[in-house]
């Protein structure tokens, strides 16, 4: 046996040097890190992507970024005519962001959802975006010395998903897109001369993007839709200000009365640390607390009210009403579902405790 | 050379048996295979996210299946051919026994065709087919040429090895939507039935005992063991399909094609992101002993019926695979042996109970003759 | 069966070297060299006396042999026996054992010239190293003694640590020129029968010329003499060899080698160091998972580089990408030339350190390591990530506690190499199975040598990646298959004390 084996030896050596000849490693690639696009007419749209540059001379962090752009009418075409302008082949496998502009996401995003989920080296933590003006001009903007911006536009979109912004990426949105009975979200970015905000969250029904709230309010949509640990909110009592921190919250879904005429309550608990006021010290009141927690618990209730009632008018349901419904009933049809939903009835329970004052009475 | 006796138990020295515990690791590692990778898409199609209903259900049927098998081979205290020969004589027997070398050797097609287009699909599109099986089978020839001894050791690895895979489920869990299961049992009993039919396919594997029985010391013991290991098993299914129920959405489980690969992408540590290639690369430790076994028991059987030299006959199919795999190209002709495969696995496992009885009426037939 | 036949006939016994068929033509043989003498004597005793002048003790001749047959007329052999105040005389005519005997630095006495009985009476003087501090498996703690080149030295250090009557050294002359004493060692009543007879069985049937080292044995002996993994274990240690005696195992020494073989071993046991038994079993475990740690991460680092770089760029994470990326930039070769240039260089470090004398060597490792380093690293030439990662690997495979199977391990790298840059990850887990699959089916004596793994023994696994405390060894290790396998009784051990008693 091992004769055999030592037979092969050479046949397999030469497999090595001969499978060497056609492998790029990683340094003859060029890396796509961020990817955008822009709609330009009802057949056409525009892509750009963002390739790193590392220098041997430049240690450690290098932020001379190179861009590319075309038009095309499919996407297949657009990659095809960026491959012509590249000196080293492109590859998709790091891709952290994919950003596309308002009138793109308007009129459906699926086909570049389908491309992102279809290709196997693509994970699955990749940031998509929607950008209020031109996604390149974006890409191609310089914000910062020190940061590329592909690292840029990803950590803003992550470290905001660790506070106030509820939690999205690659596959929760095409969780979303999928499921009965929900919608996706994504983050709203805009830029600005020098730096990139997000402006708010951009709701859409499938693949096209319909609504957005703005980004004070996200807090509130964050609570409704997932249990958070950091976040914070202020709230106006008797003519000052309060921050509370939230500590942590937790959200549930209950079902009240089923499928024929749906009745929803949200219930939401959060606790939270008051962080900061605008005046010296807090009033002596025995009761102060109880109070601010009151006037926080109907706020929230009122905002979280208006929100959903917008999200009614505009038919989508990114808290997943439907998909809760569906797990709660058997028997469930999405298609009488799709109809009644507008009309549903929810209710919003919020209970607040403010556990701490800080270190000063 | 020696010539292998008929009988199967006499003529097999203690130095080529293994010991009753790992007949646990040869029937887990035989049943958990390729199919692990994608089998909830297929039972999704038929019970939704009941269809973990089915997977106890089928590893039920398993527990029973496996409990038939000891009770035949216990009766003849032999193997497989020593069975049908007893059953339906020498000629028919010998038939009898020969088509289950071709199933064996289906199963050890199925399998390597199956990963070598996981590798295809997921790492090299530019894979170079025909070199990659060529190696892949001289690494299977190796190990079962090495006889039952390595093959069982190899079983043992691939237990071991493939431990640390089931540690990544824990990644997915943190985007669990564990209201997908809800409501539980929202089926009607004949799709869960469906599911479970479809399920069966990814339990098989424990038919092979038929052909190694013999080597197993004190083969009663290892009953014990071998329940463990189809318990084990079902485990295995139960926790890899709910972790993708939770994971994914109803309808998107269905677009996916592996989804226990696609979960993998998920998984991030500070060294090493997309865990799917290592979980890829890890997986040739789990199919390896499936091809292995398969090979092994596929070119036992006509040594056993013809007394052929072992190593020619696994010569020969070791050609033969490697031909058809080659020659097997896109993804429609791959399911349809996936599809083909299973159909007749299923029918093997009918076939189980039909040996069990025929067993069974004849023993008593013979009891009153006597 | 026809092979042998057919060797036998090529390769036919040489006589001219092999045999002399009369005392006569022996010491004609003899006389062409210098240092042989043979005086006939005549005083009172007449006889001769021949000897080889190198090999004997020149005093001892003058002073218990010379005076005796000087002050008084001893008629024949018998009464020269009587005597001589020597142990150990024989009267023989077998002309076999006078031929060795005398070659073994025996002083032998004839009547007369065409005698052929003669007395042969052991004279032999050796030149041998004094016992000194082992060298290749040095320890902190615990003794400080290695084997020398003398057969009796190196049993004599074994005596000394196991004064028991049952230890039995059986002695064996292998190679047809050398005829080197072989002494198999084992302790009766817990070595197995069954191991003993295939070790005795295996040397007998060595034919070879020459046996300088034991290492010869390592290679004439194994079970799969192709395998890159050894299936002796060889130390310098006495106490080692001591402790894997008791064991239950069997030693092998050779007369000239300093190094004792030990079998039936098994793959973890080249892992473990006698320090992990000087130490308490926790930190003895933790640095043996260190160990067995280091030498993964040395078979397979380079070649993870390279699957990584060629195949998976998508694995590396964003944070690390600019570190790798930035240091390949601008580097001719391909990851797979890089990383075979820095292994060979080191390789050839390695060689040349090995071959130098102490001091210089030093020089050797720091103009490697620092200059070639470096400039290879400003140069362009290999990117500093690997060079980390080679110098890390070649240091990592220098933790294994015994030499040889640190030179596998720098083998086995390449085959990982060649097949990570052929298919990836995909590529090193078939590479890993086959040498799984190596593994299970090697033996060393007939036992497996991947042992307490596969086939899997719960017992010995108390022993293998760990070393649990001494009170739970109670059992020798079920690979020896050791005739009596208790060590004590765990019962005696273990009787529960209540507080304050």
């Amino acid at each position: 046996m091992l004769k055999i084996i030592y037979r092969f030896v050479p046949i397999y050596i030469s497999i090595c040097v001969l499978a060497g000849c056609e492998i790029n490693s990683i340094e003859d690639v060029a890396i796509i890190q961020i990817a955008g696009y822009d709609y330009i007419d009802e057949e056409k749209f525009r892509g750009t992507v963002s390739v790193p540059e590392f220098s041997r001379f430049e240690t450690g962090s290098t932020t001379s970024e190179k861009y590319f752009t075309a038009t095309g009418e499919t996407l297949k075409e657009i990659h095809a005519k960026l491959q012509g302008k590249s000196s080293k082949p492109l590859i998709h496998g790091k891709v952290t962001v994919n950003l596309y502009n308002e009138e793109l996401a308007e009129n459906d995003i699926s086909f570049l959802l389908d491309n992102l989920l279809r290709d196997a080296s693509i994970g699955r933590e990749v940031y998509l975006a929607v950008v209020d003006g031109s996604s390149k001009n974006m890409i191609e903007t310089e914000y910062s010395e020190s940061e590329r911006t592909a690292r840029y536009i990803n950590g803003i979109i992550k470290n905001n998903i660790e506070e106030n912004f509820p939690t999205t990426n690659l596959h929760d949105f095409s969780y979303a897109y999928n499921a009965e009975g929900m919608d996706g979200f994504l983050p709203l970015l805009k830029r600005y001369s020098d730096h990139i905000d997000i402006q708010g969250i951009a709701f859409f029904k499938k693949g096209r993007f319909v609504h957005t709230v703005p980004f004070s309010d996200s807090f509130v949509f964050k609570i409704m839709k997932e249990n958070m640990k950091r976040g914070n909110r202020k709230i106006e009592y008797e003519n000052h200000d309060y921050i509370i921190e939230n500590i942590g919250s937790g959200v549930k879904y209950h079902v009240v009365r089923k499928m024929e005429d749906p009745k929803f309550r949200v219930e939401i608990n959060l606790d939270g640390i008051l962080n900061e006021t605008t005046r010296f010290k807090l009033p002596q009141d025995p009761k102060f607390l109880t109070k601010l927690e009151g006037k926080l618990e109907k706020d929230l209730e009122e905002d979280c009210l208006n929100m959903l009632e917008e999200f009614k008018e505009k038919n989508i349901d990114p808290i997943g009403f439907g998909n809760v419904l569906k797990s709660r009933v058997r028997g469930f049809d999405y298609d009488h579902w799709k109809e009644i939903y507008p009309s549903a009835d929810i209710e919003v329970d919020v209970n607040v405790e403010i556990l701490e004052t800080g270190i000063t009475s | 050379m020696i010539r292998p006796k008929q009988s199967g138990t006499q003529a097999l020295s203690e130095n080529v048996k293994v010991s009753p515990t790992l007949v646990f690791f040869l029937i887990h590692s035989m049943q958990v295979g390729i199919g692990i990778l994608g089998f909830e898409r297929y039972i999704v199609k038929d019970a939704g996210y009941d269809a973990w209903v089915s997977i106890l259900i089928g590893g039920v049927i398993m527990h029973i299946l496996l409990w038939m098998i000891y009770h035949i081979l216990e009766d003849s205290d032999g193997d497989l051919v020593s069975v049908h020969n007893d059953i339906f004589g020498k000629f028919l027997g010998g038939l009898f026994s020969i088509i289950f070398s071709f199933y064996y050797l289906l199963l050890t097609l199925t399998v390597i065709r199956t990963f070598v287009e996981v590798v295809q699909v997921w790492i090299f599109p530019r894979l170079n087919v025909w070199v990659f099986t060529f190696l892949f089978l001289l690494l299977a020839y190796y190990f079962a040429a090495g006889g039952f001894r390595i093959v069982t050791g190899m079983c043992l690895f691939s237990v071991i090895l493939g431990l640390p895979i089931l540690a990544l489920k824990f990644y997915p869990i943190q985007y669990a939507h564990l209201e997908n299961l809800f409501p539980v049992i929202d089926h009607t009993l004949i799709e869960i039935l469906a599911a479970t039919k479809t399920v069966t396919l990814s339990y098989l594997g424990i038919e092979l005992l038929l052909i190694y029985y013999p080597f197993i010391k004190k083969p009663v013991s290892s009953k014990k063991w071998a329940h463990h290991g189809v318990f084990f098993t079902t485990l295995l299914y139960l926790v890899t399909a709910l972790v993708s129920f939770i994971y994914y959405s109803e309808k998107g489980i269905q677009s996916v094609i592996w989804p226990t690969i696609s979960l993998w992408k998920i998984v991030e540590l500070p060294f090493v992101e997309r865990f799917e290639y290592v979980g890829i690369a890890l997986w040739v430790y789990v199919i390896l002993p499936n091809i292995c076994l398969a090979l092994w028991a596929a070119s036992r059987i006509p040594r056993r019926v013809f007394h052929f030299r072992q190593r020619w006959v696994l010569i020969l199919y070791f050609i033969i695979l490697y031909i058809a795999s080659g020659l097997l190209k896109d993804r429609e002709m791959i399911d349809t042996l996936n599809d083909w495969t299973g159909k007749i696995g299923f029918y093997v496992l009918l076939y189980i109970p039909i040996l069990f009885i025929i067993q069974k009426a004849m023993k008593k037939a013979r009891k009153r003759h006597a | 069966m026809l092979k042998w036949w057919k060797n036998k006939k090529r390769f036919p016994k040489d006589p001219q070297v092999q045999q002399n068929d009369s005392i006569h033509s022996l010491i004609e043989t003899l006389k062409q060299s210098k240092d042989f003498t043979s005086d006939p004597l005549t005083g009172p005793t007449d006889c001769i006396v021949s000897y080889i002048k190198t090999i004997i003790e020149p005093k001892f001749l003058h002073k218990s042999i010379l005076p005796v047959l000087k002050s008084q007329q001893l008629k024949d052999l018998e009464e020269i026996k009587d005597h001589v105040p020597v142990n150990n005389i024989k009267i023989t005519d077998d002309l076999e054992e006078i031929r060795i005997r005398i070659m073994q630095g025996d002083i032998m006495i004839r009547m007369k010239e065409t005698d052929d009985r003669a007395l042969l009476i052991p004279a032999t003087t050796v030149e041998t190293r004094k016992v000194s501090i082992p060298e290749v498996e040095f320890s902190v703690v615990g003794p400080k003694e290695a084997f020398v080149e003398s057969l009796d030295t190196n049993i004599n250090l074994l005596r000394k640590r196991l004064t028991l009557p049952q230890l039995t050294i059986r002695e064996v002359m292998i190679g047809k020129l050398t005829k080197t004493r072989v002494a198999v060692i084992s302790i009766e009543g817990i070595a197995n029968k069954e191991n003993l007879n295939t070790v005795l069985q295996r040397l007998n049937a060595i034919e070879y010329d020459q046996i300088i080292d034991s290492s010869f044995l390592t290679q004439m002996m194994s079970d799969n003499s192709n395998s890159p993994f050894p299936q002796f274990l060889d130390t310098e240690r006495p106490d080692r060899v001591t402790e894997v005696l008791v064991e239950g195992k069997i030693a092998i020494i050779v007369d000239g080698s300093p190094h004792a073989l030990t079998c039936p071993t098994t793959i973890v046991e080249f892992f473990s160091a006698s320090d992990d038994y000087f130490l308490p079993w926790h930190l003895a475990s933790a640095f043996r998972l260190i160990r067995l740690f280091a030498v993964i991460f040395s078979v397979l680092s380079t070649s993870l580089y390279v699957a990584v770089l060629t195949h998976h760029q998508e694995m590396i994470p964003e944070d690390m990408m600019a570190t790798i990326v930035s240091s390949r930039a601008d580097i001719p070769f391909p990851p797979i030339m890089e990383v075979l240039v820095l292994e060979l260089t080191i390789e050839l470090l390695r060689e040349a350190g090995a071959r130098l004398p102490a001091k210089v060597g030093q020089t050797i490792g720091i103009v490697g390591g620092i200059v070639i380093g470096t400039a290879a690293v400003e140069a362009g030439l290999t990117s500093n990530v690997l060079l980390i990662i080679t110098a890390l690997a070649a240091l990592a495979s220098f933790t294994t506690p015994v030499y040889q199977i640190g030179n596998t391990i720098r083998l086995i790298r390449f085959p990982f190499l060649l097949s990570a840059q052929l298919w990836g990850l995909v590529g090193i887990s078939m590479c890993m199975a086959f040498f799984i699959g190596h593994l299970i089916r090697l033996q060393s004596i007939g036992r497996p040598f991947f042992a307490p793994l596969y086939p899997l023994r719960f017992r010995d696994l108390k022993d293998a990646f760990i070393r649990l405390p001494f009170s739970l060894q109670s059992k020798r290790p079920m690979q020896t298959r050791a005739d009596d396998s208790t060590r004590f009784n765990p019962n005696r051990v273990q009787e529960k004390r209540d507080i304050d008693d």
